[in-house]
């Protein structure tokens, strides 16, 4: 093996290492604003992004000062988002939400643990509930892209399963359940506080 | 460490004897070099003993516990009246009771050489009729263990006939079920435990036949077995007299068939006694099933049948998903974190904690508790010579804090405070039990009780104000409610059975609870406000360790059935629910009784909350008025067992069945007598006097233990032994001295001794011995005497010089080994003429080890853990006639768990003889080919597939790996009689190894090919594979077979190995 093709392995494992390491810390790579997402109607969830807005309007944007913590208290935080992940690889949902909607009680302002609870209402089918948890992740953190993108994604999700299932139903009798279009695989990320 | 070192000094006299040529000159020096594994025996403290003299009792306790020895007379007094009335017998002699302040205390006793293990009660020994009890706790199980170990001294007395009879035939003995059977019946009453244990295997068809009983006392179900033993015993009693049970051991004396003996006792044999008492029993227990509901009719069973493991202690965790739990799969013991919808592991807590962190976990109730912030789980381990309280961390999943408490022993029953930051705890100390609180965060502690009765099973109100809590008095438990903020208790729930486990509600004014109404654990729910509970069971089985959910919707509970314990949980119903819940059960007992007992009317119609029910009426009161069908019918059948004070008669309808002893008192309670209002027993300052007991310090003895006699015939020999034991009373001192004949033709024999004393009474232990040792051999020269054919010689070995050993346990798993050995030999010629030899050798070794031991034992070897030590020695060259070599020796074994029984144990083995005068080991075969044959202590085995020693040298390396597997557990036999195989196992097996001296020529690779002639150079490894049955059956055994082989595809054909013992 010549010393450039090693130097090139060198190089990929490099970069792999960065990717890993950047997927540890981001736990969900989100799309970013405006890249269409990954489904089969995301098209017309990207068309209907508007009209999603008026179905389900966004919350109102306030700026909040991002509040200064001890390092003992990003150290909670980062903690609890943890075991939340555990949490939610070994299928316990619930006890993610216990703990989040615990640690929220200590630390109301912090902007990952409102996301990620918001994550887990989204999971656990409680739409109302994720948005307007993303909505105040925003707020927290504005400049985080994540929130803003997982705000977008559930009202584009909520728009598309509107207007899919408004399609299907006049091919369904009226007392057939419903299909349940597939969610989208969202998890939580770590503090990004 | 302590057997061992007894163990280690009856070897060595046993080898002296048995030695031969070959090996004299290394005898005592291998023994010494021999590294033993093994728990220790830990000596934490110092006990200070002093004796207490009653009329009938020899009391030994220490003056910090004075008042429960006191109390413990006055049990062991009255005691003795009663079982004296029941076997119509007086002790021939004051017999010494040791009793400790806690079980950890308990274990340090060396009055019993091996370690004890959590579980064991007490115990009671016939060659000096001793009997030593712990408490544990609780006052009642206290006198309950005294009086039943005081009714074996009894029987020892009876059946041994004092010192001369007991020396000549200790081991004769009624069965173990008789024995026991009628230590159980002198005992004051069965619990609902004891009930609960007893109707489950009766209404599931799992009772032990009478004739494989005492087997169960090896292998089974060892508490059925007592509870059986019992039930079996109150029915000879009932139906045939009391009198009948004294009889028993007089029979025996001139009848040691249990079948004969049956027949003269009550005129029937063995399997008809066992088809009638049975017949009773179902009669008993199979009418609960009218009334009464499987668990599984009214919860869901947590986990499978699969599930090996055994729960208990559940608690909850924040979201209610998943649940912790004390888990034990009968090898192991974990805290473990399970899914509650599967009970699959989620997490365990202990992992790699043992012998790390802590001995053992406790197996008390509620030794783990999940705090309510959801972040912490506390459990309580024995480390050193008492409990801790461990704080683990579920966000860093690590142990972050541990709590020690220097003034009390044991730790039980856990609850958090709500806000996650005290626990609540009964701590038991100083021979009493309380209930305490602690900050966990700043370690400090509060005392909130202070009576010696047992309090048990706190839970913290919502509003953390406020804990409920079991507290005993006069033998029957009430709940209670302490006041955080007016450091006050008050009485909330009692009634004249158990009220346990009060579990709050989340409305903070209401309590799950559970109660022994008709003698059967159920769940009730308490309304402290309007003052009236409510049933919410009527089970078969009966409900223990009811945890609630954080919500207050689900209750997770244990329960017995088919012989083991299972987790189930259930609904707890809203509030509107469990008062029809209440009226329902209650309706249906009423429907199920005949009319003449039936209880006040009931109304049918559910009760709705604008109407309540009459049943609602009934609350606390509805026990009083006990026309609990079921239970009479029980009680009513049973005849009760008789209480301290008074011999019962079955049949005496004046006796109450349920009847309770006052504690102090001689006499007998009625339920109702013992409801009176509550006052903290005091141990009276005068009860000396009215016991005129006698106090004094004890000052050791030294008594006979034993005298043993050995003899044998070994090449032309013929050897015996002598051994005389002596130790005191406390067995902190032992002394044995050894003597030897030899005889042998045209041999006159020498004085041969060996003196031999330990002490134990420290942490550290000591022993030394002198010995002065003659053996004789046949060595390989040939004489003409007076003309005749040449006469073999005949040597002798002179072996005198002392040993000195001590010993330091580091905790139970660890200790740190030293000894000294001085041994001075000289051989010479002495038929069919004398000639001295002038090589006399003389050897000063020093030697020093590590050794490290947390592998848990199974029959057939270790099941799971590791063992390894590191041993070191050097000889001191003093010059040409001393020895001079260097020892080094490692063993390293590690036995990793494939399921429940497989197991795969793992072994690395070197050991080095470096220097002059350096000892030669043997490789070769199995460990041991037989127990007493003269080389094993030289062998290094196992290498399977070669002969017995078949390679030498003064270095060797060994591996091994082996999997056993099970086949066979418990196999019982018909003919001839009947006897029980406990375990066969099967194992497959892979050795290598190879042997081989300084200068010698090494080839490693490849192995020898098994179809190449033996060289003894180059040294080369050698391999074997193969596979084995091992059966225990009295002692391991092994039946092998393997071949050699050379990792190239070669093999030789099988060779078969017999051999004793574990393999390693």
């Amino acid at each position: 093996m010549n010393y450039s093709v090693k130097n090139s392995l060198r190089l990929v494992a490099f970069g792999l290492g960065v990717l890993c390491l950047h997927g540890c810390l981001e736990l969900v790579r989100r799309p970013a604003a405006g890249e269409p997402i990954g489904y089969e109607y995301a098209s017309v969830a990207d068309t209907t992004a508007t009209s999603a807005a008026t179905v389900q309007p966004a919350p109102m944007l306030v700026i909040i000062d991002r509040p200064k913590r001890s390092r003992q208290q990003l150290q909670n935080i980062e903690q609890v988002n943890k075991y939340a992940l555990w949490c939610i690889e070994n299928a316990m949902w619930n006890e993610a939400q216990s703990h989040m909607e615990r640690a929220l009680t200590q630390d109301s302002l912090s902007a990952s643990l409102h996301n990620n609870l918001g994550v887990i209402y989204e999971r656990l089918g409680m739409a109302d509930k994720a948005a307007e948890f993303y909505g105040r992740a925003r707020a927290l953190n504005p400049t985080r892209e994540a929130y803003v993108a997982n705000l977008r994604h559930l009202q584009q999700y909520q728009q598309a399963s509107l207007d899919s299932t408004d399609s299907l139903d006049i091919f369904r009798a009226d007392d057939d359940p419903r299909p349940r279009t597939r969610r989208p695989d969202h998890s939580p990320t770590s503090t990004g506080e | 460490m302590q057997a061992i070192t007894r163990f280690h000094s009856l070897a060595c006299a046993a080898l002296l004897a048995w030695g031969t040529a070959d090996l004299c000159a290394q005898d005592i020096l291998t023994l010494q070099l021999q590294q033993g594994f093994g728990k220790n025996k830990v000596r934490y403290r110092d006990f200070q003993w002093e004796i207490l003299e009653s009329e009938h009792i020899e009391l030994h306790f220490e003056s910090e516990f004075q008042n429960l020895a006191v109390q413990a007379i006055e049990y062991l007094e009255e005691g003795y009246d009663h079982i004296s009335q029941i076997l119509h017998h007086d002790l021939s002699h004051r017999p010494p009771v040791v009793i400790y302040q806690s079980h950890y205390q308990f274990q340090q006793t060396n009055i019993f050489p091996d370690f004890l293990p959590p579980g064991v009660a007490g115990f009671a020994e016939p060659l000096r009729f001793r009997m030593v009890v712990p408490f544990a706790g609780d006052l009642d199980e206290f006198r309950n263990v005294l009086v039943h170990e005081l009714t074996h001294i009894f029987q020892y007395d009876i059946v041994h006939k004092g010192p001369i009879r007991r020396i000549t035939s200790p081991i004769a003995q009624p069965p173990t079920w008789l024995m026991e059977g009628m230590a159980e019946y002198t005992t004051p009453g069965r619990n609902t435990i004891d009930e609960m244990v007893l109707r489950d295997a009766v209404l599931t068809d799992g009772l032990i036949p009478l004739e494989t009983m005492n087997q169960a006392w090896g292998q089974g179900n060892v508490f059925l077995a007592y509870k059986q033993s019992h039930a079996l015993m109150e029915y000879i009693a009932q139906q045939y007299g009391p009198e009948k049970i004294s009889r028993i051991l007089r029979l025996w004396d001139s009848q040691h068939d249990t079948d004969k003996l049956m027949d003269r006792l009550i005129g029937m044999d063995l399997k008809t006694l066992d088809e009638r008492w049975s017949a009773q029993m179902r009669k008993t227990y199979w009418p609960l099933l009218q009334t009464r509901d499987y668990t599984s009719e009214f919860a869901e069973k947590i986990g499978d049948d699969e599930n090996i493991h055994s729960f208990s202690s559940a608690c909850w965790s924040l979201s209610g998903d998943m649940l912790a739990v004390y888990s034990s799969d009968g090898i192991e013991q974990h805290v473990d974190i399970i899914r509650l919808s599967d009970a699959s592991l989620v997490e365990r807590v202990t992992e790699s904690m043992r012998a790390a962190d802590y001995d053992h976990l406790s197996i008390g109730s509620g030794t783990v508790a999940w705090a309510q912030d959801g972040q912490t789980i506390a459990f309580v381990a024995k480390e050193g010579p008492r409990d801790r309280i461990m704080l683990w961390n579920l966000y860093d999943k690590k142990l972050v804090q541990t709590l020690t408490m220097p003034d009390l022993d044991l730790v039980e029953s856990l609850t958090w405070s709500p806000d996650s930051r005290h626990l609540a705890f009964i701590g038991t100390g100083q021979g009493q039990s309380d209930l305490y609180i602690i900050d966990v965060q700043t370690g400090e502690r509060r005392q909130l009780t202070g009576t010696p009765e047992r309090e048990d099973y706190p839970n913290w109100s919502p509003d953390g104000q406020r804990i409920a809590f079991s507290s005993k008095y006069r033998n029957q438990f009430d709940i209670k409610i302490y006041d955080l903020t007016e450091n006050v208790a008050h009485a909330a729930i009692s009634s004249p059975t158990d009220d346990l486990w009060p579990q709050w509600l989340p409305e903070g004014n209401k309590l799950l609870f559970v109660s022994t109404r008709d003698k059967i654990n159920d769940l009730f729910v308490y309304h402290l406000d309007e003052g009236r509970e409510f049933r919410l069971t009527r089970s078969l089985s009966g409900i223990l360790n009811p945890a609630l959910s954080p919500d207050g919707r689900q209750i997770v509970f244990n329960t017995y059935f088919k012989g083991r314990s299972h987790l189930y949980r259930m609904a707890m119903p809203e509030w509107p629910e469990v008062k029809r819940k209440d009226a329902q059960l209650l309706a249906r007992v009423a429907e199920a009784v005949p009319p003449a007992k039936a209880p006040p009317p009931v109304e049918a119609e559910p009760p709705t909350e604008a109407e309540p029910p009459a049943t609602e009426t009934l609350a606390i009161e509805v026990p009083s008025v006990r026309p609990m069908v079921e239970g009479d019918a029980v009680l009513s059948d049973q005849g009760g067992t008789p209480s301290l004070g008074q011999v019962s008669d079955p049949k005496d309808p004046d006796l109450p069945d349920d009847a309770v002893l006052l504690a102090g008192a001689s006499g007998l309670l009625s339920p109702t007598e013992s409801q009176e209002p509550q006052a903290a027993v005091q141990l009276a300052d005068d009860t000396d006097d009215e016991l005129e007991l006698r106090r004094r310090r004890y000052t050791p003895k030294l008594e006979f233990d034993g005298i043993s006699v050995q003899m044998g015939y070994f090449d032309g020999f013929l050897s015996s032994i002598a051994q005389l034991s002596m130790s005191d009373l406390l067995g902190n001192h032992s002394l044995v001295l050894a003597t030897d004949y030899v005889a042998a033709q045209d041999i006159s024999n020498d004085f041969n001794f060996a003196a031999s004393y330990s002490y134990y009474g420290k942490r550290p232990t000591y022993h030394v011995s002198i010995f002065n040792w003659n053996q004789y051999f046949i060595n390989d020269r040939n004489f003409l005497v007076q003309g005749r054919a040449p006469a073999r010689g005949i040597s002798r070995l002179q072996q005198r010089g002392a040993l000195a050993n001590a010993s330091y346990p580091l905790d139970l798993y660890r200790r740190l080994d030293l000894s000294y050995t001085y041994v001075g030999e000289q051989e010479e010629q002495v038929s069919p003429f004398y000639e001295p030899d002038s090589t006399a050798t003389s050897t000063h070794l020093f030697k020093t080890a590590y050794v490290h031991d947390s592998i848990t034992y199974g029959l057939l070897g270790a099941t799971a853990g590791k063992r390894y030590f590191l041993s070191v020695g050097r000889t001191l060259s003093l010059g040409s006639t001393t020895r001079s070599f260097s020892h080094l020796e490692f063993d390293y074994r590690h036995y990793l768990r494939l399921g429940r029984w497989s197991v795969l144990g793992l072994r690395a083995y070197s050991v080095g003889s470096l220097g002059r005068d350096a000892l030669e080991y043997n490789l070769g075969g199995p460990t041991w080919f037989l127990p007493f044959y003269t080389g094993f202590n030289l062998n290094t085995g196992p290498l399977r597939g070669y002969q017995f020693s078949a390679f030498t040298g003064s270095r060797v390396l060994l591996t091994n790996a082996e999997l056993r597997v099970p086949f066979v557990r418990g196999i019982l036999f018909g003919w001839p009689g009947t006897f029980l195989i406990p375990a066969i196992d099967g194992s497959l097996f892979m050795d290598m190894g190879m042997a081989w001296n300084k200068d010698d020529e090494i080839d490693l690779w490849p192995f020898r090919n098994p179809h190449a002639a033996l060289t003894s150079s180059p040294r080369q490894v050698h391999a074997s594979v193969g596979f084995g049955l091992l059966v225990y059956f009295l002692l391991p055994m092994n039946f092998e077979f393997a071949r050699q082989m050379d990792l190239q595809g070669n093999f030789s054909d099988f060779k078969f190995h017999f051999s004793f013992g574990q393999s390693f």
